[in-house]
């Protein structure tokens, strides 16, 4: 079994919990939904954040330049990272050199990508994730599981028993209020010690050298406002031309992610505050290798809302950690295979080709044609599982010859309505796992079509 | 260097220039009542308490000292650029825990209830974030539409930050059970006037 279907194979073991996991998803992409319809333009929308992200890949590097430019004339320290341990590096050296060792750091794939919190920890600095999901999950010594609701896999009772013994509050107390205000004690004490506060960028603004972070709970600001040093980690294709691409982008994230029509902070950084220091990492990390393949650099154009996890119905039920990768659900499918093909040959089969996932993109990523040419290129380059490939080349061989296919087909009804159950639902059928097959017909179209054909 | 490197690949890498799509489309001519009637819905929907006092005669800072008296009655410090209550320069967050922010929004925007600051008004960056309940005061004649024309009204380098505030922190981080007052203020009130 691959790594996907063996995780999600011990998630959907507890089935009341899967359809809890399923709806609370579901119910996420009911509100984008509500929320895009009141918008008569939102297509408009897509298809123009869509263009604008088309032309940025097109002049990325003019506009990096023109970024570090004007963040310079800023007085903003710009550095340029060109993969994982680049990153690392430049950020242990920017907290050496302030002698940093308590870090406050708020909700940012890029440093989960770059895995920071490793590097960091074993250099004996604290580093703090301070988005209340990442923390729950960061206690927990866990991976987000999506990128915008990073413990939605969590039940209420098992953060009351998390908190219980991590920042003693009462026993068997799960209520969400109780614990929120919990953590607000906990991280505002965490904000006013930092020596330093690291952020994600959701938007790198060419023009003004400035970047806009988006949250709900202030942590971002928390942090920024009170430690004296900011570090902003941003990916190369974060940069949009000009602020007044922002109004389009502002408009389309918070309603794909959450159904919300803004987040409650977008923040523009521009400058430090008088005394503090403002840095900003550029980060390649294989995206400049990623947008030389025609056929799947549009996935560089994703703002990370998560859209396309709420509504897939494999991620739904098979949980973010199936995925075994940053990134989860469609979108990560089809961006883990451009850094590792071997390790993530899997996730391209993680998925039905229904579709939905590219209908609701804010950006328009082809996500499912994506999917669907990723397995070629696994089957190219010889990635596929035995459990696969030898199907297949039964199944080329039934199909090239009729009359096997034919006797076939006949076998395969008549088993179906006559063999013993455990015949039928045993390890040899994938197919026969947590569900039932149909009742075969007595007969096949070929025989139904050359009865009716004439009438 | 790690700079020439990831541009040379990039330019290398890149496609063939694509131009940038047009944007006059978004402009929308909202009538002021049907925007400030959106505005207050989408802010209540935000969790905000909104009053409007657009059509009121009395002044502002008579308002607002009862509104405080009547509404916080037991808040004690402030962080009041109004300077209804309090100087502002001098507080210290990390020492003293605020009770009240007091400012006036340089811009609304309709569609989201997000009102605008920037370093002009906050002085403090994190006073808007680490005061226990805020109180924000809106012009109505300064309410847009949507965040296109926001950013035509807004240069958002103007000063060194600035931030849109569309309510009371919140999450939704346990169980997707909306708790108001995350990391930020734990209330918002919006005075339209």
């Amino acid at each position: 079994m691959s790594q996907h279907s063996k995780r999600a194979d011990n998630f959907i073991k507890d089935e009341a919990r899967t359809d809890w996991h399923d709806k609370a998803l579901w119910h996420v992409r009911e509100k984008r939904d509500a929320s895009a319809e009141q918008l008569p333009e939102w297509e408009l929308l897509r298809e123009t954040a869509s263009q604008i992200k088309d032309n940025v890949l097109s002049n990325l590097d003019n506009y990096l330049v023109q970024f570090e430019t004007e963040a310079k004339k800023n007085g903003v320290i710009v550095h340029w990272a060109e993969d994982a341990a680049d990153h690392n590096r430049i950020i242990g050296e920017i907290l050496e050199k302030h002698n940093a060792r308590k870090i406050v750091k708020s909700k940012s794939m890029l440093t989960e990508e770059c895995k920071l919190n490793d590097f960091l920890e074993e250099r004996d600095i604290e580093i703090i994730d301070t988005d209340l999901g990442e923390r729950i999950i960061q206690l927990r010594k866990e991976p987000p599981s999506h990128v915008v609701l990073p413990a939605i896999h969590i039940k209420k009772e098992e953060v009351g028993e998390l908190f219980h013994q991590k920042l003693g509050t009462e026993k068997d107390n799960s209520d969400p209020t109780y614990l929120t205000k919990a953590a607000r004690t906990h991280l505002r004490n965490k904000f006013f010690e930092a020596d330093a506060a690291i952020t994600g960028v959701n938007f790198g603004i060419a023009e003004t050298g400035g970047v806009v972070i988006c949250t709900n709970e202030g942590n971002a600001d928390m942090g920024c406002h009170s430690a004296p040093v900011q570090i902003h980690c941003m990916g190369i294709e974060k940069l949009l031309p000009k602020a007044e691409h922002l109004g389009v982008f502002i408009r389309l994230l918070a309603r794909s992610a959450t159904g919300q029509p803004s987040t409650i902070y977008t923040s523009h950084y521009h400058q430090p505050r008088p005394g503090a220091e403002m840095h900003v990492v550029i980060v390649d990390n294989g995206r400049s290798t990623h947008l030389g393949k025609e056929d799947f650099r549009n996935s560089l154009k994703c703002i990370r809302c998560g859209a396309c996890m709420n509504t897939c119905p494999i991620y739904r039920r098979s949980g973010g950690h199936s995925y075994h990768s940053t990134i989860p659900g469609p979108i990560g499918a089809i961006l883990s295979p451009n850094k590792n093909l071997k390790e993530y040959s899997d996730l391209p089969f993680a998925s039905t080709l229904c579709g939905s996932c590219s209908n609701v993109c804010p950006v328009k990523i082809d996500i499912h044609e994506q999917l669907y040419k990723w397995r070629q290129e696994i089957y190219k380059n010889n990635e596929l599982p035995k459990s696969k490939t030898i199907p297949l080349k039964i199944t080329t061989k039934v199909f090239e010859n009729p009359s096997v296919y034919n006797s076939l087909g006949k076998i395969a009804r008549g088993s179906l309505r006559n063999l013993p159950g455990f015949m039928i639902y045993n390890n040899f059928n994938a197919w026969g796992k947590q569900r039932d097959l149909p009742d075969a017909p007595k007969e096949g179209f070929k025989q139904w079509y050359k009865k009716n054909r004439n009438e | 260097m790690s700079k020439s490197a990831i541009l040379e690949k990039i330019k290398k890498n890149k496609p063939e220039l694509v131009a940038l799509p047009d944007l006059s489309v978004f402009q929308h001519d909202v009538p002021r009542e049907e925007l400030i009637k959106d505005f207050i819905s989408v802010s209540t929907g935000n969790m905000s308490n909104v009053v409007s006092i657009i059509d009121s005669e009395v002044p502002l800072q008579t308002y607002l000292k009862e509104f405080i008296s009547k509404n916080f009655p037991l808040a004690t410090t402030f962080y009041d650029t109004l300077k209804i209550e309090a100087n502002p320069s001098e507080v210290d967050f990390t020492q003293t825990p605020v009770d009240l922010f007091i400012a006036e929004a340089k811009l609304g925007v309709a569609e989201n209830g997000g009102l605008w600051f920037d370093d002009s008004i906050l002085k403090q960056r994190i006073s808007t974030f680490a005061c226990e309940h805020t109180l924000m005061i809106i012009n109505h004649k300064n309410i847009v539409p949507t965040m296109h024309q926001a950013y035509q009204k807004i240069k958002i380098s103007e000063t060194g930050y600035c931030v849109l505030i569309a309510g009371p922190s919140k999450t939704a981080d346990i169980e997707q059970s909306l708790v108001v007052g995350a990391q930020g203020a734990v209330s918002n009130t919006t005075i339209i006037i």
